[in-house]
């Protein structure tokens, strides 16, 4: 019996940026095949994005999950032009401001789990102190500073389409960077000075 | 521009490697600035580079997971439920338009407070009422309040010229508030009293907004 070879090229073909368009129509008639390639293709970005937002990692798993299911409720309203990737982070940015409502006034903080510190040898410990004073200076930034500053560096999105992402206009999107930038660069410089 | 102007102009990019020429040409002939974009540089690259846990579940156990619940769904989506849940939905969109008139009613009270005298505060308050209670004829008549409240306010701020970012903070609101009003717009295009008067309101803010940034730039 002849087994089907997939040539490592080919599988590597899905996860070229644009290769979930052509797959859109597939998607919109809620073709689970397509849908299961959608999943693939965004769930470790989804998870990296909500995981640092919430800072918890089962609050992630549990927001990418829904983010899946309420993505594929939605799947027949997609149009021919829509930016696949804005929309699920958009839906990932809803449920995440969802969790924070509903965690307002729970006075219930959860460990910050996310932040992968396995010790290392002692020429990475400097970095390691260097990423701990970066995450807590993330950490104490506005949530919609953050979102957009996470999706600028770690998603390397454009303005235009974290715009789409956080359901706000590219200049503002624009404007929370900035912002972002800007106080993690006061925060950090203060820092630097009380270490002189 | 100066060194604080081109700085600035580095936060504001969108990307660090392609900078605006005249920006671009300070860096290279000014060391400070240049040893400034190159420590926003590195900061975005080593948060681009922070690592979080692995996810508790691979891919593919996600993907059966959410096909589960995606089954156990269908399976039980019986007509009654299916009635619950568009009752539950349409609560929450009435919920949605009142807390967004809200919101938005601080924005222009937080607004107000910016002006030397601030004017018809009590009307605001007796608003805020209406904006709960949501229904078409006090949203209408908030549209038509918010129009000229907008109109006359926005002239106020632009003579105060002291408050630079603060004014600049507000027409960023402003401008948040028409997109977030033109999105409920949307979804009451059945009703189209109420999409109406939503859609005046976003126009209106768009055109606060417009002007003071005009007002700003002069």
């Amino acid at each position: 019996m002849a087994h089907k070879v997939v040539k490592p090229e080919t599988k590597l073909a899905i996860f070229q940026p644009g290769a979930l368009e052509p797959n859109l129509a597939r998607l919109v008639q809620g073709d689970r095949e397509a849908f299961a390639l959608l999943v693939l293709f965004y769930n470790e970005s989804l998870y990296r994005w909500v995981a640092r937002l919430t800072g918890n990692s089962h609050a992630a798993e549990d927001l990418v999950q829904d983010t899946f299911v309420r993505a594929y409720q939605a799947i027949t309203r997609l149009r021919p032009d829509t930016n696949l990737k804005a929309w699920l982070f958009r839906i990932a940015h809803n449920a995440y401001a969802n969790w924070v409502r509903n965690r307002k006034g729970k006075n219930s903080l959860l460990p910050n789990d996310v932040l992968d510190s396995q010790a290392g040898p002692e020429e990475l410990a400097q970095e390691n102190e260097t990423s701990q004073k970066l995450q807590q200076a993330i950490d104490k930034l506005p949530e919609e500073w953050k979102a957009a500053l996470l999706l600028r560096t770690q998603e390397d999105m454009a303005f235009r389409e974290m715009a789409i992402a956080l359901g706000t206009t590219e200049e503002t999107a624009r404007w929370r960077v900035y912002k972002a930038r800007q106080k993690l660069m006061e925060t950090l410089e203060v820092k630097r000075e009380d270490a002189r | 521009m100066n060194c604080n102007q081109i700085r600035e102009q580095i936060l504001r990019a969108e990307n660090m490697g392609k900078l605006q020429k005249e920006v671009a040409q300070h860096v290279q002939a000014c060391l400070a600035c240049r040893e400034y974009q190159s420590t926003v540089q590195k900061m975005e690259m080593q948060i681009g580079q922070l690592q979080v846990t692995e996810p508790l579940h691979s891919s593919h156990i996600r993907l059966k997971n959410i096909e589960g619940r995606l089954d156990r769904r269908n399976v039980f989506a019986s007509p009654l439920f299916k009635f619950r849940r568009f009752e539950k939905e349409r609560g929450r969109q009435k919920l949605s338009v009142a807390v967004a008139l809200v919101a938005f009613l601080f924005a222009v009270v937080g607004g107000l407070m910016l002006i030397p005298k601030p004017i018809d505060r009590e009307s605001i308050a007796g608003l805020r009422v209406f904006a709960v209670r949501n229904d078409t004829v006090h949203l209408k008549l908030m549209a038509d309040y918010l129009v000229e409240l907008l109109q006359k306010d926005v002239e106020k701020l632009i003579s105060v010229r002291e408050l630079r970012d603060q004014m600049l903070d507000f027409a960023i609101e402003l401008g948040r508030s028409e997109s977030e009003f033109q999105r409920l717009a949307n979804l009451y295009d059945s009703s189209p009293e109420v999409a109406g008067s939503l859609v005046r309101i976003a126009h209106a803010s768009k055109d606060a907004e417009l002007r003071l940034r005009r007002a700003l730039q002069a």
